[in-house]
């Protein structure tokens, strides 16, 4: 019994769930029936306090103690009360009844009884029919009832299953010669006994077909790892050989590495030289530029100063001419004022002819015709000569108006020039000043000039009118001349016609004298202004002179500073040449680098390409190995594992047995 | 500041001196295809291609050409002619005299001029901004010019 309690864990359970519930159900009886006593008690106290009400009223009303004494006699009937005691005020007892007393315990109960008595009562708590013995007795039976419940359940279901449980350890620990009996128990057990036993036999079968199978794998294992043994020795050799070859790589890949650099810090240097030959050369540029640029500045000062020396030359050639042409002009006018007084000494002649033709007229008649005649002839060629004289006053007006035109363009080229003088100046700033006031007095010159050239062009005009006017005075003399002559000639009656006509000849004579005069008048004034025009050139080609002369030497100085320039010029371009020079040889020197770079890179890519190959090649031989070794390793431990798998499996079965046959003699 | 004076029609116009490189008489100009119709041609200066631009057609004014020049003015990048009915001269300007044109001044805007001078009583000298006149596309017209014209 105690065996099975000590084996069997879900009764151990079954049986301590069962004692606490015993215990509780005890526990829950006895309190409820100290409440019922309770209870109890305190309708007893309330039964007492009713009666000390009632003594309290019999002591007031009868001091006879004999009433008294009946109700005690009456309280200690009650089975429960055992004494009953009056007490005075100061604790004198007055009255005692009581009954021999056979309990345990006695409880005391103090009742005042108005102000001079107390009551005490004495009596027993006990209660009948309440008793403990009865629920402990109550509890114990169903605990027997329980045990015998659960050997009764041991008997028919346990003992099968124990027995097979047990054959089935046996099993377990590899004992699997074994035999579950199939006939115990109920159908259930029955049935897991069968299961049991066949589960049993295919795992006799699966061990017994392993052990075949991990025989030959061992054998196998044992071949390869010896193959294997002899492959790594191979695989390490070589991947000591592909490390010396990268190695030896690794090494010519540094020296080209420097190679490099080295080449290449070179290339850098030509190419800082070169950069700065370039600069070098930028530079010389930019003083070439500077120089060509103040050159042309210079070459187109000096080209205006040639031009303004050109234009002044043509200038000057202008004022020669425009001078030669006033002398001529002078000497035309010179001219015109003698064809003048000569027209003037004919018309004078012609005048006095004419008068001596009237006198004559007058005087001698027709003796006198012949003497007309040869006047009147002598008279026509006068004015043939003095209309040709005209002519050639009025061709020299058109010359000086020629000449004036000439001046009057000179001027203005004077003053053009003048104007890109003054620009010029004010350009080239304080130098220019001087210039400038040359340039200032040409203008003013050329304002002058050009004032007078209007004034003579002017006068120029009113003379070709003037003369015009003469002109066509004297083509009406000629007529009238030709006229007179016929007259004279053809008739003598005539006469007092000739003599009107001598007359209005006489009058038309003296009108040009009159003409004559304002003519000279004109032609002096004229030679007045030619005169003014003559001193007002002579100024300017003085001036101009000293203009070219200052101009020249200005020439001079911009030619030596061209010069200067030029020689600048030259050495600037000597340098740059040389730079030229060097930076070619340079850039070959450069180009030399450049290509050793290329081929030093290729080599290092080459070498690279070796390396990597050879990298890849270690890579590849170190996986090998290690992927051997750890084959090796694996195969080792597959073999290991086998063989303690084989072990095992050989111990399973043979110590099994042992096992077995002890579980057997415990059992 | 001295200016150079030109005119045209009869309105005076100045440009800086320091800008101005030469007056020349007009010359023989080769015609340019598809240009603007106030450009002129171009003429061989000592050997040196310059355009000229007609003033009067771009400022639309009438011509009235008296002593017509070329005054050769320099503006950033190359050198241009302006074709002018006359040359008035060279004038020193104070600059306290000359004055901010207004936003329009007789319709020609005021980004084209550098300045207004008053010059006696009833004359008034323009001073042009050679370089914005000759870069702008659009038309320039001095439309108070027109309508006294008119």
């Amino acid at each position: 019994m105690l065996n099975t309690l000590r084996e069997n864990r879900v009764l151990r359970i079954f049986i301590l769930v069962f004692l606490i519930f015993l215990m509780i159900e005890t526990l829950l009886s006895v309190i409820v029936t100290e409440r019922q006593r309770e209870m109890v008690l305190r309708n007893f106290e309330d039964t007492l306090r009713g009666v000390a009400v009632l003594l309290t009223e019999t002591l007031r009303e009868n001091r006879d103690m004999t009433e008294v004494e009946g109700l005690f006699d009456r309280l200690l009937r009650i089975r429960r009360v055992y004494s009953v005691e009056l007490v005075s005020a100061k604790g004198d007892s007055i009255l005692l009844k009581n009954k021999p007393f056979t309990g345990k315990t006695l409880r005391i109960l103090k009742l005042q009884l108005g102000e001079k008595y107390t009551l005490i009562v004495r009596y027993s708590p006990e209660i009948s029919g309440i008793s403990y013995t009865a629920v402990f007795i109550q509890s114990g039976l169903i605990f027997v009832l329980a045990l015998v419940l659960y050997l009764l359940f041991q008997n028919s279901i346990s003992g099968p299953l124990k027995y097979l449980s047990h054959l089935l350890d046996r099993a377990a620990v590899g004992d699997l010669t074994v035999n579950i009996p199939s006939s115990h128990g109920v159908p259930v057990i029955r049935e897991v006994s069968q299961r049991s036993t066949l589960l049993l036999d295919r795992l006799k079968d699966v061990i017994d077909r392993l052990k075949g199978g991990f025989r030959n794998i061992v054998a196998a294992i044992e071949q390869l790892l010896l193959n294997q043994d002899s492959l790594t020795e191979k695989s390490i050799k070589e991947g000591q050989e592909i490390k010396t070859l990268k190695m030896g790589v690794e090494s010519i890949d540094t020296i080209l590495e420097d190679a490099i650099d080295t080449t290449k810090r070179l290339h850098g240097i030509t190419e800082e030289n070169q950069s700065a030959i370039l600069q070098m050369k930028a530079s010389t540029d930019e003083i070439l530029q500077a120089a060509d640029d103040i050159l042309r500045d210079l070459q187109q000062l000096s080209m205006l100063s040639s031009e303004f020396e050109e234009n002044n030359s043509s200038l000057g050639g202008l004022l020669d001419r425009a001078v030669n042409s006033i002398e001529n002009a002078s000497s035309s006018v010179e001219e015109v004022r003698r064809a003048i007084s000569e027209i003037d000494s004919a018309v004078s002649k012609t005048l006095q002819l004419s008068k001596d033709v009237t006198e004559r007229v007058k005087e001698d008649g027709l003796e006198s015709i012949e003497a007309i005649t040869s006047s009147m002839r002598l008279m026509e060629d006068e004015v043939n000569h003095l209309q040709m004289t005209t002519r050639t006053l009025e061709r020299h007006s058109t010359d000086i108006g020629e000449i004036v035109a000439v001046i009057r363009d000179i001027a203005e080229k004077t003053r053009l020039l003048s104007l890109n003088a003054q620009i010029l100046a004010v350009q080239s700033g304080t130098e220019g000043r001087s210039f400038s006031v040359v340039a200032e007095q040409m203008s003013e010159l050329a304002e002058k000039t050009a004032d007078s050239t209007n004034t003579i062009a002017q006068i120029v005009a009113d003379v070709k009118k003037q003369i015009l006017h003469t002109s066509d005075k004297i083509k009406g003399v000629v007529k009238v001349v030709k006229q007179t002559k016929g007259d004279v000639e053809n008739a003598s009656e005539v006469f007092s016609r000739i003599r009107s006509a001598s007359d209005a000849t006489t009058e038309m004579v003296r009108t040009i004298k009159r003409a004559t005069a304002e003519q000279s008048a004109g032609v002096s004034l004229l030679q007045e202004v030619i005169e003014n025009l003559r001193s007002i050139l002579k100024e300017l080609q003085g001036g101009l002179y000293s203009q070219i002369e200052s101009v020249r030497n200005y020439t001079s100085i911009l030619s030596k500073v061209m010069d200067s320039i030029e020689l600048i010029k030259n050495s600037t371009s000597q340098q740059k040449e040389t730079a030229g020079y060097i930076s070619e040889n340079l850039q070959r020197s450069s180009e030399i680098v450049s290509s050793l770079i290329v081929h030093l890179k290729d080599d290092l890519n080459r070498t690279r390409g070796l390396e990597s190959s050879f990298k890849n090649l270690a890579e590849i031989a170190s996986a090998m190995e290690r992927d051997t070794r750890e084959v090796a390793q694996l195969m080792k431990s597959l073999y290991q594992e086998a063989e303690d798998l084989y072990r095992e499996l050989q111990t399973y079965t043979t110590q099994g047995l042992s096992k077995s046959s002890r579980y057997s003699e415990g059992a | 500041m001295k200016l150079l004076l030109f005119r045209i029609d009869d309105q005076w116009f100045g440009v800086e001196i320091s800008s101005v490189v030469e007056i020349v008489n007009p010359q023989k100009a080769t015609v340019l295809p598809e240009a603007p119709d106030y450009v002129y041609g171009v003429i061989n200066l000592r050997g040196e291609a310059i355009t000229i631009m007609d003033m009067r057609k771009r400022l639309h004014l009438e011509s009235r050409p008296s002593k017509e020049r070329m005054v050769i003015v320099r503006i950033p990048g190359e050198k241009i002619g302006l074709l002018v009915d006359e040359v008035i001269g060279i004038r020193e300007v104070d600059d306290t005299r000359i004055k901010r044109p207004s936003r329009l001044y007789r319709g020609m805007r005021a980004r084209f001029i550098d300045g207004i001078i008053e010059e006696g009583k009833d004359r008034v000298i323009i001073a042009l901004n050679i370089e914005k006149i000759s870069s702008e596309e659009g038309e320039i017209i001095l439309k108070a010019r027109k309508k006294r014209s008119d």
